[in-house]
């Protein structure tokens, strides 16, 4: 495996998407490559962060109110 | 195949969540609400074409960005022309023709949790294509395959937005955040922007 496809593969491998020969594969390039090792770093450190910032929020009272009423006039009008 | 699903548990299991991604793109509390509100409608009113390929929330995920992008298309569209047009080419010719030069390392500061208003504001800056498929991604923890399927496009497109995402996203965080140390060992940070307001 080369830097090019490290790089092309990157994301799908932060994720754990591919197959475990190919996941084997990326890893022995990392061993030996600095630029490969600060590239996932970098992504890692993004994706982490942009989730650590980003939680999930609870609904406005009023929305909740909302949907419940959706849900019951929708699955109600079904049966 | 078509699978069954029971509509009264949509809104109890994802209804949050929709919501919290709803929240992050449109940037836009009201807006977030209604299109919750139309994304559970559309939903109910079209379980049964729900064919069981790949999670239920996905599926709403899919219909949440779709009303999303129809609403730029009637309220906003230039940024629906970036969205449409992928902001030039999404085939990955770009980053891939040469192995770019390693970027300079992230700051710190991208470990504290002091940023996490100036990071919210940075992902806020992102395009809207780049701002959903980070979202997806990063926050959401959807595959590269499952984020293609959610946004109607291929694999590589997504790829190619996760990549300019990411160096848009941190050189915004360079650009825009001033960290300042704090007592205890901590550190605060302050848009630059807001420096620049504040009288000397």
């Amino acid at each position: 495996m080369n830097c090019r496809e490290f790089i092309e593969s990157l994301f799908e491998f932060c994720c754990g998407e591919l197959g475990p020969n190919e996941m084997a594969l990326h890893r022995t390039h990392l061993v030996s490559c600095p630029r490969c090792q600060q590239e996932l770093t970098d992504t890692e450190a993004c994706c982490s962060m942009m989730k650590a910032c980003c939680g999930t929020e609870k609904m406005p009272a009023g929305l909740q109110q909302k949907l419940h009423e959706l849900m019951a006039g929708c699955c109600g009008s079904r049966k | 195949m078509q699978i069954t699903y029971d509509p009264s548990s949509l809104y109890p299991e994802f209804g949050a969540c929709i919501y919290s991604y709803l929240r992050r793109l449109t940037q836009d509390t009201g807006l977030a609400e209604d299109l919750t509100q139309e994304t559970f409608l559309r939903a109910i009113e079209n379980l049964h074409t729900f064919r069981g390929e790949g999670e239920v929330s996905n599926w709403l995920y899919r219909i949440a960005t779709n009303l999303f992008r129809d609403y730029l298309r009637t309220h906003k569209g230039k940024e629906q022309l970036i969205w449409e047009n992928g902001e030039g080419s999404e085939t990955g010719e770009d980053f891939l023709a040469n192995v770019p030069d390693p970027s300079p390392a992230l700051p710190q500061m991208l470990e504290r949790q002091a940023a996490v208003q100036c990071v919210r504001d940075c992902i806020a800056a992102l395009p809207a294509p780049y701002r959903a498929t980070c979202l997806l991604y990063a926050v959401e923890g959807k595959t590269v395959e499952e984020s293609a399927a959610i946004l109607g496009c291929s694999k590589e497109a997504i790829k190619v937005r996760l990549h300019r995402a990411r160096d848009l996203f941190k050189s915004l965080v360079i650009e825009l955040c001033e960290v300042t140390p704090e007592r205890g060992g901590d550190v605060s940070c302050t848009p630059k922007e807001l420096l620049k307001e504040s009288p000397s």
